[in-house]
């Protein structure tokens, strides 16, 4: 029999971090940025009619638009790697939204790709929506850094903190983005 | 509305952008570097362009699409690279995944720059799924071997100087 490994990873909770937050005025959209031990992160509000909007003229179904319109909470995320010389790594996996009721992991790009198999959606579609999502991982070297949609299985308006997590090789470092707030359906009033 | 709602849609998440510093510049160099993959693409003049056509000039290709933010903005930058280098051996495609030329053409008109690098329709993102893209934008640039000798993850500012240094070098010498 061999002997069973035991691997205990310890994770640094980043020490200098700086969150701050803005709203764009004119569309309402609330920002909120945090920058910990060389690398950033920012979530941007999308309102469910401007997911609705994107993916329709990707070439989805209203049904399907619907579907990503309200059942999830969706951001625009940046994530980068601004100072760490060697490197880091990230799974979307890793992540978890902190609510009142406990810890939820992010929708991942996986978990929609199984839904639109099932409903018959085509290719053409189905990989627009892969790159228009954040990437699920990814190493950055430093100056790297994308831009994607982000899903929280949560109500909309939903408010919570999001704990992220990298690797700088062996270690993992993470940090939390507090106050975040999901949009919601009322947002928004047509012209 | 529907124009509208898209309309909304960018200037909020592009008006975002500049929220955060600035983004060092740079370019990661690609291990062993890999010969890159061939392909030949249309421009939106319908003009043909392979790539394996252009060893012996260095060649940055850059994956994009209309609706990506950051491949937006770096747009500009990459005609003003194209301008700096405009006289060595260098040639930029800027390789649009998935779209047509309905879509991609008032985008180009609505720039503000007149864009004189080829536009490539990649409309089912067969090079792109036959190239290391996680993400757009991302961009290679190719040495005069054919070899994808630096990548960048993520929009940049084309022009500036660290990265049109870290470009040049990869040049062929006058008169070789």
């Amino acid at each position: 029999m061999t002997g069973v490994g035991l691997v205990v990873v310890v994770a640094a909770c980043a020490t200098n971090v700086r969150q701050n937050q803005g709203i764009d005025p004119d569309s309402g959209i609330v920002t909120w940025e945090v920058q910990a031990d060389g690398v950033a992160l920012r979530l941007s509000q999308i309102l469910p009619d401007q997911v609705r909007a994107f993916y329709l003229g990707r070439g989805f179904e209203p049904d399907a638009a619907e579907l990503l319109a309200t059942r999830a909470c969706v951001f625009q995320t940046v994530f980068r790697n601004d100072a760490v010389a060697q490197g880091i790594r990230f799974h979307l996996g890793e992540w978890r939204a902190l609510t009142a009721e406990g810890e939820v992991p992010l929708r991942l790009e996986q978990d929609w790709q199984r839904e639109w198999a099932a409903r018959g959606v085509p290719s053409g579609p189905r990989t627009a929506f892969r790159f228009a999502l954040y990437p699920t991982e990814h190493r950055y070297q430093i100056g790297d850094w994308n831009m994607g949609m982000t899903f929280y299985p949560l109500p909309l308006g939903s408010e919570f903190d999001l704990r992220f997590v990298w690797w700088r090789d062996a270690q993992r470092y993470e940090s939390v983005l507090r106050g975040v707030r999901c949009a919601t359906d009322s947002a928004v009033e047509e012209p | 509305m529907i124009r509208w709602r898209k309309l909304m849609l960018f200037a909020a998440l592009s008006a975002a952008v500049p929220a955060l510093a600035a983004p060092p510049q740079t370019l990661t160099p690609v291990a062993e570097r890999p010969l890159a993959p061939d392909y030949t693409l249309t421009d939106l003049d319908g003009r043909k362009h392979r790539l394996s056509e252009l060893r012996g000039k260095v060649v940055l290709v850059n994956f994009w699409a209309t609706w990506c933010p950051p491949c937006r903005r770096e747009l500009p930058s990459m005609q003003r690279l194209a301008e700096a280098l405009g006289r060595e051996a260098f040639v930029m495609h800027a390789v649009d995944s998935g779209e047509d030329e309905e879509t991609i053409l008032p985008f180009v008109f609505s720039t503000g720059v007149e864009l004189r690098f080829p536009i490539l329709l990649d409309r089912n993102s067969e090079v792109l799924k036959a190239w290391p893209v996680v993400a757009l934008p991302t961009s290679f640039v190719i040495d005069p071997q054919g070899r994808i000798a630096y990548r960048a993850v993520g929009g940049r500012e084309w022009d500036d100087p660290a990265l049109v240094r870290q470009i040049r070098s990869l040049l062929p010498a006058a008169g070789q």
